[in-house]
């Protein structure tokens, strides 16, 4: 069955590189946004299966916006993408209730996340 | 050291601020030529009688159409100085950050106008160049490790001199792009080392 995605990442490159990774039929990008406050209107009116969301974004970062967005829907499901070689972020995230975090510069690992679910 | 660089004599906000200023002021004046004139005719036509109700009715009815013009102008001035020049040489302090590899600060130009999409989409544009650049430390950083695997399994072959030297120019050319890579200030990103970390580079005195 497909999933529907919506995209949230602050540069539109990355935006369509990630569309780009993620081809009907088994998924269907429905959205994108460029940062946590578009990002959050936007589930609310496509309720997509999967968000893959950006960590560092200009006003609103990704950490924020899940965090909002999991409170409007607890059952969402989001997969963080970032550049950082941090651990750190993997803890925030997994405390958010995330799905996953992915380099988002290595594709196979955003496929294998979202595949996943 | 100080290092010259080539500045175009054309195209700054500072031009386009006389020019403005030159326009509403040549208007306002031939504004006044034009009142002043009118009165003038009127005087001289008036005569001794310049003081008759139908004299004054007629300075009345030109005056406030006039006067309601030069306060347009003045206004249209102000206006021009304000949301057209101030905005514009916003925008150009910015880019002017950003050709120098400083794409740390995005710019913030809160319109809904043609020049606050101009400041979305040159924000839209250093975002898109970041990612190029950290992709391209990414791959580098990568690079390295298989260079020197492959650096390790060379020297155990005879006669491989070329190939080391081959091998060597990967690496110089790998370091190269790192080099150009590290020249850029990024948005909430640092590179150190090896690694990209999560912070901005707030150092620089001449950032307002």
């Amino acid at each position: 069955m497909s999933k529907t995605i919506l995209i949230v990442d602050d540069s539109s490159m990355m935006r369509k590189m990630i569309a780009k990774l993620l081809h009907p039929p088994e998924h269907i990008v429905v959205g994108e946004a460029k940062n946590g406050l578009e990002a959050i209107d936007m589930y609310k009116s496509l309720r997509p299966d999967i968000v893959t969301m950006d960590i560092t974004m200009r006003e609103m970062d990704g950490l924020e916006a899940a965090k909002e967005i999991l409170k409007f829907d607890s059952s969402a499901h989001i997969v963080f993408l970032s550049n950082l070689n941090e651990e750190k972020y993997r803890v925030e995230v997994e405390e958010i209730g995330a799905l996953g975090f992915a380099n988002k510069h290595k594709a196979k690992e955003i496929i294998d996340i979202i595949n996943r679910q | 050291m100080d290092v010259k660089r080539y500045s175009p004599a054309i195209t700054s906000s500072a031009t386009l601020k006389k020019k403005g200023i030159l326009f509403f002021s040549l208007t306002i004046f031939l504004t006044l030529i034009i009142f002043s004139g009118v009165i003038y005719t009127l005087n001289s036509k008036a005569g001794k009688d310049s003081a008759a109700p139908l004299v004054q009715e007629t300075y009345l009815i030109l005056g406030c159409p006039f006067l309601l013009l030069l306060g347009t102008l003045l206004v249209g001035m102000i206006y021009y100085q304000r949301n057209i020049i101030k905005p514009l040489a916003k925008i150009n302090y910015g880019i002017t950050r950003m050709t120098e590899g400083n794409l740390d600060k995005p710019l913030h130009i809160e319109r809904g106008d043609e020049i606050g999409e101009v400041g979305v989409r040159i924000n839209d544009l250093a975002m898109n160049l970041q990612e190029v650049l950290l992709y391209l430390w990414n791959h580098t950083q990568q690079s390295s490790r298989q260079l020197d695997r492959i650096a390790a399994l060379i020297n155990q072959l005879p006669d491989s001199s070329r190939i080391q030297q081959d091998v060597q120019h990967l690496y110089l050319d790998n370091e190269e792009l790192q080099t150009m890579v590290q020249s850029f200030r990024f948005f909430e990103v640092k590179l150190e080392q090896e690694k990209m970390i999560s912070g901005s580079t707030m150092d620089n005195p001449d950032d307002k």
